[in-house]
């Protein structure tokens, strides 16, 4: 199989456009506010190349009808799953039904509107703290939390705005009750042609911030061995309901032993890396696979469900800054690696952290025999992993993982959502040792400015890299 | 071989002592005392400016960074990524300070050009920092800055603008603060 | 590999002695002195030496030298040394030779064999071709020694002239510095000093009182100062002893360490390596009127943080310096609009000319920044002797045989247009800017001279006056005509400045300029 991409100029070094067979470059236009919103000029170029398939990647595009549409008017396929009709899952307001009838938990909530009157009422009804939801959001754009009668105008008219802006298709939203502090667990499922269900194990998103996942593991520590057994089942009948044709992640809220049906996600996260570490399953090969006609080339009896994975994303923003991102040039760069330590990711030394996208820069996952295991390795890898010119989050994600309350499970998503938070986690992670050689080098700074004339460094060398000026090698010269 | 040595109080976290042998060689090896034990330090890496970048300490690497207030003060260190706040709080040679003698500077200002006196940046009255420019003289058909050669204050402005001066007439005199006595 | 311990039994005794007496001669004049030296907020001279000198490369000469005139109860005070501790080390793994005087014995006092020791240092280095420092700390001639310690400075004067412009000379004052001995450090190449710590005067306050009435404090007449600021003698002042030792290696960087050799070359560093760097169009403003810092420019030319100013107190409108062109070490001179709108007078051209004829001697190339509207006129300029000085100059530049690179950044008029090494001179490398002012004399005072009938003859002779010297402007105060004669090589953009005197520099590296043979010429001193 043959992969070409498509990409906008500011990914042009991107290792999956030096990697691909082929690559175009998508021209930018006025009307779109990415060229990856483009439908037209994807659509148009995707024809031209006559492909067999189109695979979203994962997002932009990856749940929008018209492009989906668009695509089969051509002839072309489209690696997400079909939703046509009333199997629309990028509409969650009308899965979460499915899902209520299938008879999965569900959280209060209300039905989808656009009109301003409804709010309040349905605002009433559920009471705060809420959600307020786009019935066509995913991977966190499109959704904003309510705590107070006061911002909820604001709120909807932000999420409404946000949509119209990324979403390309309608401005429904929903509202639906807000359960602070508990977990995101998602179940990956593939399902083909011929009814064959795969419900893999599940991932939990331990830590996000601004609904974007940080840290991930796979299995969940929060779901006791019976409760996953039960919402593996019910999952299996839900898919089945709802005929669900290739891929898709079946999401929960986990708290206090108690699951609560999300959504489900058609397309493929950058998370589902984990879910391949532990079991071995190539998600995206099944998708391809099962949209292709093809049957699921694994045998449901011999994944993997051993171990744990853990993983960490690693951002270039600045944790003191409200996580702004901080685009610029990457000097250098180490990954760490080791046994069971994978890290995926875009960048290279010298390579330019665009401001215009989602700054994630690697996905670094480890492999354990044990949770414990796992976490220590992850933390490892962490100090290993070294980037030089643009700030990222990796110190934060080591003192997270390496701190006590991340082992025994007592961080919540939010958990790094206040500044004091992150401030005293970084806090805890300080060793008097480090504490003194942070004064040896302030010390040590003021030093080498109160000393006179610095560049007597530049003496310390041998001269043996002289350049343009080898011409002038201290030699002799004849008689003067 | 502590010929002479700088002492460094630095808070982080607590109060720290430091203690640099002074040395003609500026990327080390440094020893440092720190309380009472002795790091071994060399800077592996500078800026192009000198700032250091990446140290080797007890043979360990610390890719370092040190934001500055903008009298040079350090207030921020981070190493491997994790920032410490620092505060300085003395800084003391380990020799005896020479006494240096008051030099006895004039705050009489002569013109050293002929020429024409442009614009004066301060009136009588005002306080003017050593160094600042107190007027401007056209002269040799420049704009010369003639700059105060002591803080204090204005206390006669002997020609105004606009008058031509000849070299060696006196401009401006300077009185040192009363208030500082 | 450990040493088997030693079998006999005398020779193992006399080490020991020997160990003993050794750490005894260190002491100096003993631990008192050198405690009264350190309360003055000195460093002792060991301590020097060991700060100065990499770790363990240092070698003692004549440590057991004594003095043999022993009148007036000196043989009581003989100390081995006599006062001096004179060898050699390595500075940064450089060959250096020094004479570092030690306060703490009969008050570093100079009689006879304290300065044989001096003189005999001094021959090894010009013999192996090494620099030479020497750190002044004395309280001058050993009187009770009589002639013998004047002879002891006539053998120092004498190799100090033998040396200059053969092996670097640097003279570091660390204390007092009075009488005769001065002559040592103002025949030296470089002079640095200590603030609060030292003094260089012919003739002390408590003379100059008795003879001529004068009250004046040891600092006030010759402190570190007042001899950067007033006299010229100073090159660098530094606040303590390391810091001005730590100037003494930085400055060793920049010179060979004999005139057999080339000026040093060390890795140059890589482009791109400044962020906001402003143009240099930009920092040189087109307004002819406006004054802007020489400094600036210099620093955004030469290799990031190279240029090192000598003299900075010293007649600043001009600018001397060493810096580096891709790691080749240059001296640089600069005339800075910043003071006295940048105009040659007596100081400058004296500041300029004995560094010119240092980098001469050394084989060190000049870049020479042009932007000088003149001479300073005046009555005190003239009787001061302008046309001495700024024959000097000339002469100097004149005499170079080492790569002469010059650049005019705007004006250059008249007498000083040649004095700033014009390519009459014989510079290698003549550019200009495109704003460069290239004339006789301004605009204003030639269109007044060559158009003078026309203008006493207009209906308007202010504006017609103006008009006339923007004529003037335009035909012959700008490059070209010069360029077209050939006296300027090239005119280029500011920004690319860097990049030309490089190449220049790089293909200059083999220049041989042979003069006549003569023994000296006659420079007008």
């Amino acid at each position: 199989m043959k992969a070409i991409i498509a990409y906008d100029e500011a990914d042009a070094e991107s290792a999956a456009v030096r990697n691909a067979d082929a690559a175009y470059v998508l021209k930018p236009s006025p009307d779109h506010y990415r060229p990856y919103l483009d439908i037209n000029q994807i659509v148009d170029l995707a024809s031209d190349l006559e492909v067999d398939a189109v695979h979203p990647g994962y997002g932009f595009l990856a749940q929008n009808k018209e492009f989906a549409q668009a695509l089969k008017d051509r002839g072309i396929a489209f690696i997400a799953p079909k939703s046509e009709g009333i199997f629309d899952f990028a509409n969650k307001h009308i899965i979460k039904a499915y899902a209520a009838r299938a008879g999965l938990p569900i959280l209060p909530g209300s039905e989808s509107f656009v009109e301003r009157e409804w709010l309040f009422r349905f605002a009433e009804a559920i009471q705060y703290p809420l959600v307020i939801k786009s019935v066509y959001g995913y991977g966190g754009v499109g959704m904003k939390v309510v705590h107070s009668e006061e911002e909820l105008e604001s709120s909807f008219n932000e999420v409404r705005h946000l949509c119209s802006r990324h979403l390309k298709c309608c401005t429904d939203v929903f509202l639906e009750k807000y359960l602070p502090g508990a977990q995101h667990v998602e179940f990956p499922v593939l399902r083909d042609a011929n009814g064959t269900t795969i419900v893999l194990p599940e991932q939990e998103c331990s830590v996000q911030r601004r609904f974007q996942k940080l840290v991930i593991e796979t299995p969940s520590p929060r779901l006791s061995p019976q409760m996953r057994s039960r919402l593996e089942s019910e999952i299996r009948v839900l898919a089945n309901r709802l005929e669900v044709f290739g891929f898709a992640t079946v999401e929960f809220l986990v708290k206090d032993g108690h699951a609560y049906f999300l959504e489900i996600n058609g397309y493929i996260q950058p998370s589902h890396t984990a879910t391949t570490l532990l079991t071995g399953v190539d998600l995206l090969k099944e998708q391809i696979n099962i949209l292709s006609g093809g049957a699921l080339s694994v045998d449901p009896g011999l994944i993997n469900r051993h171990g744990h994975v853990v993983g960490s994303f690693i951002y270039a923003e600045d944790p003191e800054k409200e996580f702004e991102p901080s685009p610029g040039n990457i000097e250098r760069l180490h990954l760490p690696f080791g046994e069971e330590v994978y890290v995926q990711s875009n960048i290279f030394s010298g390579a330019v952290v665009s401001p215009l996208y989602d700054p994630m820069i690697a996905k670094l996952m480890v492999r354990g025999l044990t949770r414990e295991e796992a976490l220590h390795k992850l933390s490892i890898a962490l100090s290993e992993f070294f980037v030089e010119g643009v700030k990222t989050n990796i110190p934060l994600m080591r003192a997270l993982i390496s701190s006590p309350e991340y082992a025994e499970g007592k961080v919540t998503p939010t958990y790094l959502d206040k500044p004091d938070q992150r401030r005293q986690l970084l806090e805890q992670v300080k060793t008097d040792e480090e504490q003194e050689i942070a004064s040896l080098v302030a010390a040590l700074s003021l030093y080498r400015d109160g000393e006179e004339e610095l560049l007597v460094d530049q003496l310390n060398t041998d001269g043996s890299e002289l350049g343009a000026a080898s011409r002038w090698v201290n030699r002799r010269r004849k008689n003067v | 071989m502590s010929v002479s040595a700088i002492n460094y109080t630095i808070r982080s976290g607590k109060s720290h002592s430091v203690s640099i042998d002074r040395n003609t060689d500026f990327t080390g090896p440094f020893t440092v005392g720190v309380n009472d034990r002795e790091y071994r330090v060399r800077i592996r890496k500078t800026h192009p400016d000198g700032r250091i970048k990446s140290l080797l300490i007890n043979n360990r690497v610390y890719p370092v960074e040190v934001l500055r207030h903008g009298d040079g003060s350090p207030y921020r260190v981070y190493l491997k990524g994790v920032p410490f706040d620092v505060n300085v709080e003395s800084v003391e040679s380990t020799r005896v300070k020479p006494e240096t003698p008051e030099r006895n500077i004039s705050g009489e200002i002569y013109s050293v050009l002929p020429g024409q006196v442009i614009k004066y940046f301060y009136k009588e009255g005002e306080s003017v920092q050593i160094g600042q420019p107190l007027l401007i003289l056209e002269a040799m058909k420049m704009e010369n800055e003639i700059v105060a050669p002591k803080s204090g204050v204005i206390k006669k402005i002997h020609v105004a603008e606009g008058v031509v001066v000849a070299k060696g007439d006196l401009l401006v005199e300077i009185e040192d603060n009363k208030d500082t006595e | 590999m450990e040493q088997s311990p030693i079998q006999d039994t005398v020779n193992q005794e006399r080490i020991d002695a020997l160990r003993e007496l050794k750490a005894k001669m260190k002491q100096g004049g003993g631990e008192a002195r050198l405690q009264a030296q350190r309360q003055k907020g000195k460093l002792t001279v060991w301590e020097r030496i060991e700060y100065l000198f990499d770790d363990n490369t240092f070698v003692e000469v004549g440590s057991f030298v004594e003095l043999r005139n022993e009148h007036f109860g000196l043989g009581k005070k003989k100390t081995p040394g006599d006062g001096v501790v004179t060898g050699f080390g390595r500075i940064k793994g450089k060959l250096v030779y020094i004479a570092a005087q030690d306060f703490g014995v009969l008050g570093g006092s100079l009689g006879e064999m304290h300065g044989k020791k001096v003189a005999n240092i001094m021959d090894m280095a010009i013999q192996n071709k090494a620099p030479m420092i020497t750190l002044n700390d004395s309280g001058g001639a050993r009187i009770q020694e009589g002639i013998g310690s004047l002879c002891g400075y006539g053998d120092i004067f004498y190799r100090n002239t033998k040396a200059s412009g053969v092996i670097p000379q640097i003279s570091v004052i660390m204390g007092p510095c009075a009488g005769g001995a001065v002559y040592s450090p103002g025949i030296t190449d470089f002079i640095a000093m200590v603030r609060g710590t030292s003094n260089m005067f012919i003739t002390g306050p408590d003379v100059i009182k008795t003879v001529t009435g004068e009250a004046v404090g040891k600092d006030d007449l010759g402190g570190p100062d007042v001899h950067m600021e007033k006299s010229g003698v100073a090159t660098y002042v530094g606040d303590d002893d390391e810091g001005t030792l730590n100037w003494v290696v930085k400055l060793l960087s920049y010179l060979p360490s004999s005139n057999e050799e080339h000026a040093p070359v060390l890795p140059a560093p890589a482009p791109g390596f400044r962020q906001d760097q402003k143009s240099l169009a930009d920092i040189v403003p087109s307004n002819a009127n406006k004054a802007y810092n020489m400094l600036e420019v210099i620093d955004n030319i030469v290799d990031p943080y190279s240029f090192m100013e000598l003299q900075e107190g010293f007649a600043p409108n001009v600018i001397i310096g060493f810096a580096r062109m891709d790691g080749i070490s240059t001296g640089i001179v600069a005339n800075n609009p910043k003071h006295l709108a940048g105009c040659l007078d007596v100081n400058a051209s004296d500041k300029a000319a004995r560094f010119v004829r240092f980098c001469d001697a050394f084989n060190i190339p000049l870049l020479t920044l042009v932007d000088v509207p003149g001479f300073l006129p005046g009555v005190d300029q003239e009787y001061a002797g302008i046309i001495r000085h700024g024959a000097k100059l000339l002469y100097a530049y004149s005499e170079a045989t080492v790569p002469k690179l010059t650049v005019t950044l705007r004006k250059a008029y008249g007498g000083a247009y040649i004095c700033m090494c014009s390519k009459h001179l014989g510079s290698d490398m003549n550019l200009a800017w495109p704003g460069a002012e290239i004339a006789v004399m301004g605009p204003k005072g030639a269109a007044n001279v060559i158009f003078r009938k026309q203008i006493m003859g207009a209906e308007d002779p202010a504006s017609e006056a103006v008009k006339c010297e923007q004529e003037y402007t335009e035909k012959f105060a700008n490059p070209r005509l010069a360029a077209s004669l050939g006296y300027i090589d090239d005119v280029i953009e500011p920004d690319e400045t860097p990049t030309v005197i490089r190449r220049y520099l790089w293909s200059l590296s083999d220049k041989e300029a042979p003069r006549p043979k003569r023994k000296h010429g006659n420079i007008p001193l």
